[in-house]
């Protein structure tokens, strides 16, 4: 039994971050879930999405260099914890545990 | 792009206000980095536009800031706001009362205009939602000759049985007639209009009975009849059960029996009605065939359908229809059927209302919520400025507030709050003043609903409305002008009381404007009461008078014994009567058809009402001749068909020749402007001969104006001895002709004169305020100009001439706007009407002028008559 739960939201944001690789902020995160996702996000709902995983302990932040591009302002970059680690290999295994039970004779389209 | 577009600063400045600092610089550095790129792809304009929304959307829970001091609830200092302002109220009494009053009645007036409002609103709140969902009425659209298309709720007496049988989905139906007649028991003897209704009337819709059941209602000879006429006829007695005696034109006598009493309708519904039986009664009286379409009596109907989806269904199968009604009956053209929700509003404006009530009509609505909003608004400036006169003797207080940390929105909100009990005091003066102006004012247009008649709960939400409205009109201007002063200029001393400014100035020009405004409607239309008294109007209005009969039996049966009165001249019977019951129709001459006025007249009319004769002669309708084809024409009629030799000329009429055999003087009908006047005076009429069946009006004239009293006693006398179940139905016919533009000036004279006073009031009271609030400001410089040797005179003139700027403006801008807004409103309602003069306007003017500078006079005399060593050795 997890004691921590994540929705979906959450942990498309949280594996973005690890694909992006040290490289994770806001608006990189948003794009990159734009791109490969198709899916339009705001970047607000982005924002909040990380603030919940850091307070969740699956996301720790530390602030950049400043950037030209921002008007001098500094990015924040999103790094994945342990137990951010952890949940995802959770989830990722309850899953396959899962599909490894159907047949593929009952997954009608 | 040469430049680099910026975000719009406002919105960062907000975004600094409210997100939590550690979380500034990434949200701000984000949202750039996005602007950059909307810039591009979608330029500046649009981008600024998703910049400030997606700023908007960064607002949630976890990105604002909290705040770090949580207060203790405020109650010692609301205690104290309570006492302070208590306190000041109490030591500037007379600017409270002007104010309490002043807001007060311009309350009540605002509770009138909701009561009106409310009509509307709650119209038909008597039917259950539900109960009537599936109920449906019959909208009859019709094109007129001169081409203008009407809608009304009626629909032809075979329409919806013949529908019923033929088309499946219509549950049941219930058609909804009106008549006259006259009823009697015992002694009791009254005329009354009796509403008629299908078997299914109390099934497809609730009444609560006081007494008996519904089912009654099955018996083709009950009528249900409400408390009130219960009492005119049967007193103490049990009505249950006992009959009563009806006799109806025609001479068709009626027996019916109390089937129940029905409980108070509220005024503002569908179905009104005293009493109520059933609609087979009407075929009887009327003496029409049910599946006679050419029968122009239509009543309203109502449908039930089976489920409401087949509505849409249902009015096709209606269309066929329309030819059939079109084929039988030629005097108007439909053009179709239409089936709306019987809960759907619609208002006199546009529709036509059959037999039922209908909502108020938009116009006379929004003048009143209109008025009642500008005295409102008038009574809001006011308050303005008295509190901004009374805050000048405060500053200290808000120095010292300030100085000990009361920050600017404390001191608002003290002020807000101020107003706010200010208003609460002057809402139950409103409440209290409503209990006469209500009545008062509804009594006067007929409206009977009373605010007890009102859904309370909506007039509750409508009054806190109304409190807070009122309380941020008045009081949101002297709350940021008192809360954003400097509390260490405030506490030096070198923030004196404002003055007046542009703003106050502006307020009180309109107030004394429009006090100008409705001073001169109020003379006008008392001189235009006076003056309609005296007009002549092409017969003998001034010696007639006349008596509803049932049949050309009861005529004959008083006639001889009147005309042997020698104080009676002439005594005449008639159907239409001028100035009341005539329609318009069209005639045919020669193949060219005419929309002229239709009068049917009977024996020895036109003699008696007096009509000069110019040629030929009057009709004689003894002779058999004259009543199979003669009419009598006007002067306009001539001038409408464009000939001057009419005489034995032959006219279609309702599908019958007729021979012109005399052309009379023009008469006015009666003093309103209506849509089918054609040369702004008089209307084309035709005199044509009445079924005598139809003749329902005696008309008595007497031999001299003093006589007409004696000549009632007399007719009073005969009709008591020969027709004694007969109710006297008399009218003066100065009454009859003129009797609704009376009303109508009446109305208006009362309405404008209040409005007058009211408006001076209020008007009066702020410029008193302000001068006061002047005086205050200069009474060193008064003191000092004292000193110097200044006169009282001298003094007055000085201040005054500040004032009489603004008031000679408001008096030009105010004659000006009253000359043509009374001019208009004259012109829309009458045709005859003395305008508006240039005296009117100008003595009008005059007087609220000198009503202002004598306020001011009064004001500044007091200051300047004061010892100059006081006002110096102030501080």
């Amino acid at each position: 039994m997890r004691k921590t739960y994540i929705g979906e939201l959450e942990e498309v944001v949280l594996l973005v971050t690890v694909v992006l690789d040290g490289q994770a902020y806001g608006v990189a995160i948003t794009q990159e879930i734009e791109r490969q996702l198709n899916r339009k996000i705001s970047v607000s709902a982005v924002h909040s999405t990380l603030h919940r995983l850091a307070n969740k302990g699956f996301v720790t932040s530390h602030m950049g260099g400043a950037t030209e591009d921002r008007g001098g302002r500094r990015k924040r970059f999103f790094k994945i914890t342990s137990a951010g680690s952890q949940i995802l290999q959770e989830i990722q295994s309850v899953r396959s545990h899962l599909w490894n039970q159907i047949s593929p004779n009952n997954l009608t389209i | 792009m040469s430049h680099i577009s910026t975000p719009p600063k406002w919105i960062n400045t907000m975004l600094r206000r409210l997100c939590k600092e550690q979380l500034l610089e990434e949200i701000e550095g984000d949202l750039l980095e996005y602007y950059k790129y909307w810039v591009l792809e979608y330029g500046a304009k649009k981008a600024n536009k998703l910049y400030i929304w997606h700023a908007i959307k960064f607002l949630r829970p976890y990105a604002l800031k909290r705040n770090k001091i949580t207060h203790p609830t405020p109650i010692a200092m609301y205690k104290n706001y309570l006492i302070v302002s208590l306190r000041n109220f109490a030591k500037n009494r007379v600017y409270v009362a002007i104010n309490a009053i002043g807001l007060g009645i311009a309350l009540a007036c605002c509770i009138t205009a909701y009561l009106v409002l409310a009509y509307n609103i709650e119209f038909d709140d008597f039917h259950d939602e539900d109960k009537v969902a599936d109920i449906y009425s019959i909208h009859s659209h019709y094109r007129l000759q001169d081409g203008r298309n009407v809608k009304s709720i009626n629909a032809p007496v075979p329409l919806i049985p013949i529908v019923a049988q033929e088309i499946a989905g219509i549950e049941r139906f219930c058609r909804f007639h009106r008549e006259f007649g006259t009823v009697q028991h015992g002694s009791n003897v009254f005329n009354e209009g009796i509403a008629f209704a299908d078997s299914t009337f109390f099934d497809m819709f609730d009444f609560p009975l006081i007494q008996g059941t519904h089912q009654n209602f099955k018996d083709r000879h009950s009528i249900f009849i409400n408390q009130q006429m219960a009492e005119k006829y049967f007193g103490e007695e049990d009505p249950l059960g006992k009959t009563l005696d009806l006799t109806f034109i025609n001479d068709t006598k009626i027996q019916v029996m109390v089937g129940g009493i029905v409980d108070k309708i509220p005024e503002n519904s569908t179905f009104g009605f005293q009493s109520i039986m059933r609609f087979e009664h009407v075929q009887n009286i009327n003496q029409f065939d049910p599946n006679d379409w050419s029968n122009w009596r239509e009543p309203s109907t109502f449908v039930q359908l089976v489920s409401p989806e087949n509505e849409t269904l249902i009015e096709k199968q209606l269309i066929p229809y329309v030819k059939t009604r079109n084929e039988a009956y030629d005097q108007t053209h439909v053009t179709s059927f239409q089936l709306e929700p019987f809960k759907k509003a619609f208002s006199r404006d546009d529709t036509g209302g059959g037999y039922v009530g209908m909502r108020q009509p938009s116009a006379p609505l929004i003048v009143f919520i209109s008025m009642a909003a500008i005295i409102l608004l008038i009574a809001c400036f006011n308050l303005t400025n008295t509190t901004i006169a009374m805050a000048s003797k405060r500053l200290k207080e808000i120095g010292v507030r300030k100085a000990i940390g009361a920050s600017k929105s404390n001191i608002m909100g003290q002020f807000i709050f101020e107003t706010l009990i200010m208003v609460f005091i002057a809402m139950w003066v409103g409440l209290a003043m409503a209990q006469y102006i209500v009545p008062a004012f509804t009594d006067m247009w007929g409206i009977g609903l009373t605010l007890s008649d009102l859904n309370s709960i909506n007039f509750f939400i409508a009054m806190l409305v109304l409190l807070f409205a009122a309380s941020m009109l008045a009081g949101v201007y002297p709350a940021i002008f008192n809360g954003r002063f400097n509390p260490i200029s405030l506490l030096k001393g070198n923030i004196k009381a404002q003055g007046t400014n542009l703003f106050t100035k502006a307020l009180l020009t309109i107030q004394f404007a429009l006090s100008v405004v409705v001073l001169i409607g109020g003379v006008v239309f008392m001189q235009n009461s006076k003056f309609q008294e005296g007009i002549r109007l092409g017969y003998d209005k001034d010696r007639l008078m006349t008596a509803v009969i049932q049949s050309n039996a009861e005529y004959d049966a008083i006639k001889n014994e009147l005309i042997q009165y020698p104080k009676i001249e002439e005594v005449g019977v008639t159907d239409h009567h001028i100035a009341g019951g005539s329609y318009m129709g069209v005639i045919t001459i020669d193949t060219m058809e005419y929309r002229v006025r239709h009068i049917g007249v009977g024996k020895n009319y036109l003699e008696t009402v007096g009509l000069n004769l110019k040629d030929g002669r009057l009709l004689d309708l003894d002779r058999e001749a004259d009543q199979q084809n003669a009419v009598v024409v006007n002067k306009a009629f001539l001038d409408h068909i464009g000939t001057q030799h009419a005489l034995n000329q032959t006219v279609t009429l309702r599908q019958r020749d007729y021979k012109i055999v005399g052309i009379v003087d023009n008469h006015i009908n009666n003093l309103f402007k209506n849509n089918n006047l054609v040369d702004g005076k008089s209307e084309p009429t035709i005199f044509y001969p009445a079924n005598p069946a139809h003749y329902k009006l005696l008309v008595v004239k007497s031999r001299r104006i003093e006589d007409i009293y004696a000549v009632r006693d007399e007719l009073e006398r005969i009709w008591e001895k020969n027709l004694p179940h007969r109710p006297f139905d008399f009218l003066f016919q100065d009454r009859y002709a003129l009797a609704d533009s009376k009303e109508t000036n009446a109305n208006l004279k009362k309405i404008f004169f209040f409005l007058t006073v009211l408006g001076a009031i209020l008007s009066a009271s702020g410029l008193f305020a302000l001068a006061s609030l002047n005086i205050e400001k200069r009474s060193k410089e008064i003191g000092i100009r004292k000193t110097l040797g200044a006169s009282v005179s001298n003094i007055l003139n000085l201040i005054n001439r500040e004032f009489a700027i603004i008031l000679v403006l408001s008096v030009v801008l105010g004659s000006a706007g009253g000359y043509f807004l009374t001019e208009m409103l004259l012109e829309t309602i009458y045709m005859l009407y003395i305008a508006v003069s240039i005296w009117t306007v100008l003595i009008c003017g005059v007087f609220i002028f000198l009503i202002g500078i004598s306020t001011t006079s009064t004001t500044i005399w007091k200051a300047a008559k004061a010892n100059p060593i006081k006002s110096l050795r102030y501080e």
